[in-house]
C-alpha cells in the first residue's frame, strides 16, 4: 500500500535531505516497520503521527495515510 | 578549581560604591555556579520579606566555571532574585554573548542591592566601574536603548537592558540582552526597573584560566561530536523550538483559547515549516554548538524567534492562527520588554473573559488588530493594558475567573497542556519559580514519547529527577539544548576545573540544588497549599484531539504531589525538616 512518510529536521537525512517521500508497504503493515523500512534507527525518533494524531508504534496503517517522523527534542 | 575567577564584583547603588571579595570557594564545590551558586547567596544574604521591588532586594548575575570557556553551550548567565510576580525564588538563564563576557571582565558574579536615585546605567570594563546618567534612554525601548549603547561603547560590548514594562515594574517584565534573548519570567525586569538601571554594559579583555588546555581541547572536540551534535540535539539547529508546535497539536497538548482545548485547527499556520519558509538567518549564543535561533521576517514584523512558547501561548492559546501577527506580537513584546509567556496568557485570559461576558476586556480570540495593540498599551499601563499588565493571578482575584486563570503561584502557564501530560501538573506546581517547564518537562517522555500520559504511576519520581537534572545542569550553567548525561557533565565540569566531579556528584548537587530553592521558598512561607493547579484542569475535558475527554481527578493529582512529596524526603505539609536540611548541608 501507499504511504506518505514525512521526516521532520535531523531525521531528514535519512532520506538524503527530502522531507517526504512515498513509500510501499505490505498490507496489514505497523506503522514501526517504517523504520525498518527506510531505514532510521529508532532511538531517532520521538512520536510518530498518522494523518495529524500521534500513534503507538504498532498502529495498523491504511493506504494513503500519511505519517509524520518526529526527532528527539531536549529541553523546553 | 580552575573555570572560576574566584571574584564577586559588588556594587552598592545606594552609595554607588563597588568593590571585589573572593567567591565563597565552600560554597562554589557545593553548588558549582549558576542557578545554585546565585541561589545559595541570596538565601543567604536576603532577609526574609523583602519587598522584591525595594531597594533591600539584590539582583544577582551569576555565571559558572564552565562560562567562557570552550565548552559547547556554555553561553548562559543566571539572574537570581525575588520574584515580583510569584515572590518566591526566582532564577533565570538569559544566552546572548554577556556570561561570557562577565568572565572576561574578570568576574564569576555580580550582586548588585540597594536602588540608584535617577535612571542610570552601569558599565563595568574590567576593573572599572561607572554607573552613567540614563534620562535619555528611560522610556525607549530595548532595541533602541542595546543599539544606542554599542554605538557609544563599542560593539564588542555587551548589553542587559530593560524596555518600558520594566521601568513601569510590570511583573511580567524581562531584561534583554543581544536584542532578542531575555532572562523571561517572573518580572525579573522589574527589579532591575526598581533600582533605575536601564542597562548593564559590560567589556572584558581577560580569559579564563582551565586545567589543562591540551587536554580540554582534544577531549572537548571528541565529547562536541559524541554528545552534542547528535541527532537528539540537532533538531534545534535545524528547526528551533517551532518544531513542538506539530508535535504537542499531535499529542493534543497544544494550548488553545485559553486552555480551553488540546488542538489547534490553524496549528499549520503557526508550525516550523511555515517559520522556515519566512526564515532568513540562524543564531547562535556565545560557545554554541546548535544555534537554535531562527531570524523570521514577514513584511515589517521581523524578530529571532519566535520559539515554541511565543508560538502556542501568544498564536494558538489566542486564536490567532497568523504568523506575521504572532511574529509582530514578539518582536512587541521584546522591545517593550514582556515576558511573552505571560503576556500571551493574561491576554488570551481576557479574551475569555470578554467573551463570556464576566467583565469586558474589549478583546476577542483572533482579533489581530485589538492583540496587537496589547504589547504596547501593557508596557505603559495606557487603557486597558493598565489592567492587564497586572498578570492573570491579580487580575482574577479582581474580576473572578480564577477558575481559568491558568497560573501557578502568580506565573502563567507554558505551552504544555497538563490534562494532556499528567506530570506537567506535578511540574508545574511544584517548579520553585511557579509554572514553569524549566525545572521538569515531564512532557518530553509523556506527550512526545511513550510513556503513558494519563496515569500518575511513576510520575513523582520522574519529574523530581528531571528537577535534580536541570538544577545541577543550570548550576554549571549549560544551554538546555544539549542533552548531555550526568558522566558527560561531570567529565566536563572535571576537565575544566581539575577537581574530580563523578556523575553521583552531579546527582547530589542537583538535589541539593533542588532544595535550597524550596528553602527559600518555605522561609517565605510557602507550603503544600501553594503547590496546586487551577481548576480549569480538574473539571473541564478537553475536547479534541488525542486528548478529548481528558481531565485531571483533583485526587490523582493529590496523590502524585504526596508521593513526590515523600520521594524528597519533605514533611507532608510540602516543607523541609531539620534532618533533611542537616544531609544536604543546605
Amino acid at each position: 500500500m501507499r504511504i506518505k512518510v514525512t521526516l521532520v529536521g535531523p531525521l531528514k537525512k535519512y532520506l538524503n535531505g527530502t522531507s517526504t517521500s512515498v513509500i510501499d508497504l505490505s498490507v496489514g503493515a505497523e506503522v514501526g516497520h517504517i523504520l525498518n523500512e527506510i531505514p532510521i534507527p529508532s532511538k531517532w525518533v520521538s512520536m510518530m503521527t498518522v494523518n495529524g494524531i500521534k500513534v503507538s508504534i504498532d498502529y495498523g496503517l491504511k493506504e494513503n495515510d500519511e505519517v509524520v517522523i518526529f526527532p528527539l527534542v531536549s529541553g523546553g | 578549581m580552575y573555570g572560576y575567577q574566584n571574584r564577586i564584583l559588588r556594587i552598592d547603588l545606594g552609595t554607588k560604591n563597588s568593590w571585589v571579595e573572593p567567591l565563597n570557594m565552600k560554597w562554589a564545590k557545593a553548588y558549582i555556579g549558576g542557578k545554585g551558586l546565585g541561589i545559595k547567596y541570596l538565601y543567604e544574604e536576603l532577609k526574609p520579606g523583602t519587598d522584591p521591588l525595594s531597594s533591600d532586594n539584590k539582583l544577582i548575575l551569576m555565571t559558572g566555571p564552565l562560562t567562557g570557556t570552550i565548552v559547547p553551550n556554555s553561553g548562559k548567565l543566571a539572574i537570581i532574585s525575588r520574584s515580583p510576580a510569584t515572590g518566591t525564588i526566582l532564577d533565570c538563564s538569559i544566552g546572548g554573548y554577556i556570561a561570557g563576557e562577565i568572565k572576561y571582565a574578570g568576574y564569576d558574579a555580580m550582586i548588585i542591592e540597594g536602588a540608584l536615585e535617577e535612571p542610570s546605567y552601569i558599565y563595568i570594563e574590567d576593573k572599572k566601574v561607572e554607573i552613567f546618567p540614563a534620562k535619555d534612554l528611560w522610556g525607549k525601548g530595548s532595541f533602541d536603548a542595546e543599539r544606542e549603547l554599542l554605538k557609544k561603547h563599542g560593539r564588542e560590548s555587551k548589553v542587559l537592558s530593560i524596555g518600558p514594562a520594566g521601568e513601569n515594574l510590570l511583573t511580567m517584565s524581562c531584561i534583554n540582552s543581544d536584542y532578542y534573548r531575555q532572562a523571561g519570567r517572573g518580572g525579573i525586569g522589574a527589579v532591575m526597573g526598581s533600582k533605575n538601571i536601564k542597562a548593564i554594559v559590560v567589556k572584558g579583555s581577560g580569559g579564563v584560566k582551565i586545567a589543562n588546555m591540551e587536554k580540554v581541547l582534544s577531549r572537548m572536540n571528541e565529547i562536541l561530536r559524541e554528545s552534542t551534535l547528535t541527532d537528539d540535539n540537532l533538531w534545534a539547529y535545524t528547526d528551533g523550538t517551532a518544531v513542538l508546535v506539530e508535535m504537542s497539536q499531535a499529542a493534543g497538548i497544544l494550548p488553545t483559547r485559553n486552555f480551553q482545548d488540546g488542538t489547534f485547527e490553524d496549528f499549520k499556520s503557526i508550525n516550523s515549516e511555515t517559520m522556515i519558509e519566512s526564515r532568513f538567518g540562524k543564531k547562535g549564543c556565545y560557545s554554541c554548538a546548535l544555534g537554535c535561533g531562527n531570524f523570521t521576517k514577514i513584511g515589517d514584523a521581523v524578530v529571532e524567534g519566535p520559539e515554541y512558547e511565543t508560538l502556542a501561548l501568544c498564536g494558538s492559546n489566542c486564536g490567532v492562527g497568523d504568523l506575521k501577527a504572532v511574529v509582530k506580537f514578539n518582536q512587541l513584546c521584546d522591545d517593550f520588554g514582556i515576558d511573552t509567556i505571560s503576556a500571551g496568557n493574561t491576554v488570551a485570559w481576557a479574551m475569555e473573559m470578554t467573551e463570556k461576558g464576566i467583565k469586558d476586556f474589549g478583546i476577542r480570540f483572533g482579533d489581530i488588530d485589538g492583540y496587537l495593540k496589547m504589547p504596547e498599551m501593557m508596557a505603559k499601563k495606557i487603557g486597558n493594558g493598565a489592567e492587564l499588565s497586572l498578570g492573570v493571578k491579580e487580575l482574577s482575584k479582581r474580576y473572578g475567573g480564577e477558575d481559568f486563570a491558568m497560573h501557578v503561584k502568580g506565573l502563567e502557564f507554558p505551552g504544555y497542556e497538563p490534562r494532556g501530560s499528567w506530570g506537567m501538573g506535578l511540574a508545574y506546581a511544584t517548579s520553585d519559580r511557579g509554572a514553569c517547564h524549566m525545572r521538569a518537562w515531564p512532557a518530553a517522555s509523556e506527550a512526545y514519547g511513550d510513556v503513558d500520559a494519563f496515569t500518575i504511576e511513576g510520575k513523582a519520581k520522574l519529574v523530581m529527577e528531571l528537577q535534580n537534572y536541570n538544577a545541577v545542569k543550570f548550576s554549571t550553567i549549560l544551554c538546555d539544548f544539549w542533552a548531555l548525561d550526568l558522566e558527560t557533565l561531570a567529565e566536563t565540569l572535571s576537565l575544566i576545573t581539575g577537581e574530580a566531579f563523578t556523575a553521583a556528584d552531579m546527582e547530589k548537587v542537583g538535589e541539593r540544588v533542588s532544595n535550597i530553592a524550596r528553602l527559600f521558598n518555605v522561609r517565605e512561607g510557602f507550603t503544600k497549599e501553594n503547590d496546586t493547579l487551577p481548576n480549569r484542569l480538574f473539571k473541564d475535558a478537553l475536547k479534541t484531539g488525542v486528548t478529548a475527554g481528558k481531565k485531571i481527578a483533583k485526587e490523582d493529582f493529590e496523590k502524585m504531589l504526596k508521593e513526590y512529596y515523600e520521594l524528597r524526603g519533605w514533611k507532608a505539609d510540602g516543607t523541609i525538616g531539620e534532618e533533611k536540611i542537616a544531609e544536604l548541608g543546605l
